[in-house]
């Protein structure tokens, strides 16, 4: 289908570029959240990438064997969160180097997946398949101009990662856990010296992040794809990584960013298709030079948790 | 506590931690329903026996060695380059830009070769460079952003502006004089020898040279460095001009040596896997040249093996990383214990 010029003038086309905007955004969001909770306590998980996508495939193996997407996206939750705990207990408790740990867990990922999938189930052209949830409309709601078709006629499991990430923001929002989070990462000798235990602030937060980067991966697989294939995050995770900088570390901003970068990445699509002189492969790389023009924008004395990436010792330790 | 102890947890650590991971990795050998030693005699049979093994083995670790060199200043420094994958790319394209249009005398050629690889890594990782420190841009997101979007960028240049006219795929000219030659009785190309002295050249700035020092002093402190040596931004923008030259060269070598066009299929991956090569080779030039050769020999090997056995040779990429992991996780548990035994005795 080749894209006329005159269309992107018309509402149509804006209301079909922002429902797949908002569809993409889903699972790279619920990834950036995860990673503001881990980054909030002062670990730098630059893991982010392999987590999601060690999710993506725990989650469509789960859904896949089990024949349920909810099961699928429980599947790729519990996986992330394991190999967050296997980071935290490196990063916090043995106090390895967190971008060299996170850097490997990444690396790891990527190819042990590839693995596992040929194994699992063929590396065949065409890759096994479950079925995509079903779209569920909001009666009135969906009519609205541009933002109906976008936010209230999506499928099931972008309803519940969106609602995930919501709470997430609102919890985050309101409770006292969220003073413990930061003041482990901003000011871990006082929190400490306050009596919060850094060091298990810090194991749990990882843990719920990176639980949340697996859920991230299944949601994409799961929830949108219907299959699995090696790579098929595609550098979603280090995205999700750049929106936590972009959002300022305040949940609101970084979902306004997944938004954003969501349907940056439809346009991308589209744009491919556009009868245009400028060539398709500029377009491929337009989420990514978009996001550093936001960064290069934004991050000017941006600072974020004061103990970013600095493991936490008690001084009472023995080593 | 004996400096002998010290020295046998110096080696004994970080062997037992390879040791873990290939264990691991043995395990995923077995799930898949091969023999995991019978694999790895095969992996090491091919790679360091087998005359076309070790051939491979030494070409296939010239670009990690090249690029390991250079992120290694970096990570040295603190400074995390992790876009080399884009470096190499643009190198390479820079390179073939010019060499596919003229016809010089071969040595002219290689040396012009080298030049433009340098200047086209260097160039892409300037980028990188402003970003970083003009609009304090996050290090490894800037890098790694710039790689992403190189890729496509490099099957642009391929399919337009480089496309060989005469070609139905997508492909840039070839490289004509500027290939490499093979070094006699060895049958591999000659970049292997420029990896070598790339070595030997870092191993003497490092150790040396002012430069090295600042590496050094940046990583430990830098708020110290730039308050007392150096402007806060000159260092980083140097340490990310060396990391890009080094992975542009390795563009145009294995350019030259190997693919002798420029293709979508430039990219394979050698950025990344150089990531693992500085690390493992503790930011030192010796070390990564050890570790671009081991986990080289990993990987034809098990090339190899994917060959006869069918079992896929992505299970050794994930063991590369497995390896890192347990490096990382076996050094940190013997200082830990260094540390404790040399609290309680006091020699």
């Amino acid at each position: 289908m080749i894209l006329a010029q005159t269309e992107i003038t018309t509402l149509v086309f804006w209301t079909a570029v922002l429902a797949s905007g908002v569809r993409l955004s889903v699972s790279v969001g619920t990834a950036a959240i995860g990673e503001m909770i881990t980054e909030r306590a002062g670990v730098l998980n630059l893991g982010l990438e392999g987590t999601m996508i060690i999710g993506a495939f725990a989650g469509f193996a789960a859904a896949f064997e089990s024949g349920s997407v909810w099961v699928g996206l429980a599947g790729g939750a519990l996986a992330g969160g394991a190999v967050g705990l296997l980071f935290g207990l490196l990063v916090v408790m043995i106090r390895v180097d967190q971008v060299v740990a996170g850097l490997s867990i990444t690396l790891f990922g990527l190819a042990i997946t590839a693995f596992l999938n040929t194994e699992i189930y063929g590396d065949s052209p065409i890759p096994p398949r479950v079925p995509t949830p079903s779209i569920l409309r909001i009666p009135l709601l969906e009519d609205l101009p541009l933002i109906g078709e976008a936010f209230f006629q999506q499928n099931r499991v972008a309803y519940v990662a969106g609602a995930v990430i919501v709470g997430m923001a609102w919890f985050l929002r309101r409770s006292y856990s969220t003073i413990v989070l930061d003041a482990a990462g901003e000011a871990p000798e006082a929190a400490d010296a306050a009596g919060h235990r850094v060091t298990i602030v810090r194991l749990v937060a990882t843990t719920a992040g990176s639980a949340l980067a697996g859920l991230g991966g299944a949601v994409l697989v799961v929830g949108q794809l219907g299959f699995f294939n090696s790579n098929i995050t595609a550098g979603r995770g280090w995205v999700a990584l750049a929106l936590v900088i972009f959002g300022r570390w305040r949940p609101t901003w970084i979902v306004v960013g997944a938004v954003f970068f969501g349907t940056l990445d439809a346009l991308q699509f589209r744009f491919q298709t556009l009868d245009s002189a400028i060539p398709f492969e500029f377009f491929i790389a337009l989420p990514f030079v978009v996001t550093l023009v936001a960064l290069a924008i934004g991050s000017r004395g941006v600072h974020g948790p004061s103990a970013l990436g600095v493991p936490f010792r008690r001084s009472t330790e023995s080593s | 506590m004996g400096y002998a102890t010290t020295t046998v947890r110096a080696i004994a650590a970080p062997a037992l931690s390879i040791l873990a991971a290939l264990v691991i990795g043995g395990i995923f050998i077995a799930w898949a329903g091969e023999n995991p030693l019978s694999v790895y005699r095969l992996v090491v049979a091919e790679s360091l026996f087998e005359r076309t093994g070790w051939r491979d083995t030494l070409s296939r670790s010239t670009p990690l060695i090249l690029i390991g060199l250079g992120l290694a200043v970096g990570f040295k420094a603190s400074v995390w380059n992790i876009g080399a994958e884009g470096q190499f790319v643009a190198g390479a394209a820079a390179a073939i830009a010019v060499l596919g249009t003229v016809d010089l005398p071969s040595v002219i050629a290689i040396a012009l070769g080298i030049v433009l690889g340098a200047l086209g890594g260097a160039a892409w990782a300037a980028i990188a460079a402003m970003l970083i420190t003009r609009y304090e841009v996050n290090d490894v997101i800037a890098t790694l952003l710039l790689a992403f979007a190189a890729v496509p960028l490099l099957n642009w240049v391929a399919r337009g502006p480089l496309k060989d006219p005469e070609s139905f795929l997508p492909q840039t000219r070839q490289v004509g004089s500027g290939e490499l030659p093979d070094i006699p009785w060895l049958d591999t190309h000659i970049g292997i020898i420029f990896a070598l002295l790339a070595v030997a050249a870092m191993a003497w700035v490092m150790r040396a040279t002012r430069f090295g020092y600042l590496v050094r002093a940046h990583g430990a402190n830098r708020n110290a460095v730039y308050a007392n040596e150096s402007r806060r931004s000159s260092i980083t923008v140097g340490i990310l001009l060396i990391g890009g030259s080094f992975a542009g060269i390795a563009g145009y070598v294995v350019l030259a040596g190997e693919q002798l066009r420029v293709s979508g299929g430039t990219a394979t991956g050698f950025g990344f896997t150089a990531i693992i090569v500085a690390i493992l080779g503790r930011n030192n030039p010796i070390g990564v040249l050890a570790s671009a050769v081991g986990l080289s020999a990993l990987l034809v090997g098990a090339e190899a093996a994917q060959r006869q056995t069918g079992l896929s040779v992505t299970l050794m990429q994930a063991v590369q990383a497995l390896i890192v992991i347990c490096v990382v996780t076996g050094n940190a548990l013997a200082e830990r214990r260094g540390r404790t035994s040399a609290r309680k005795s006091p020699a």
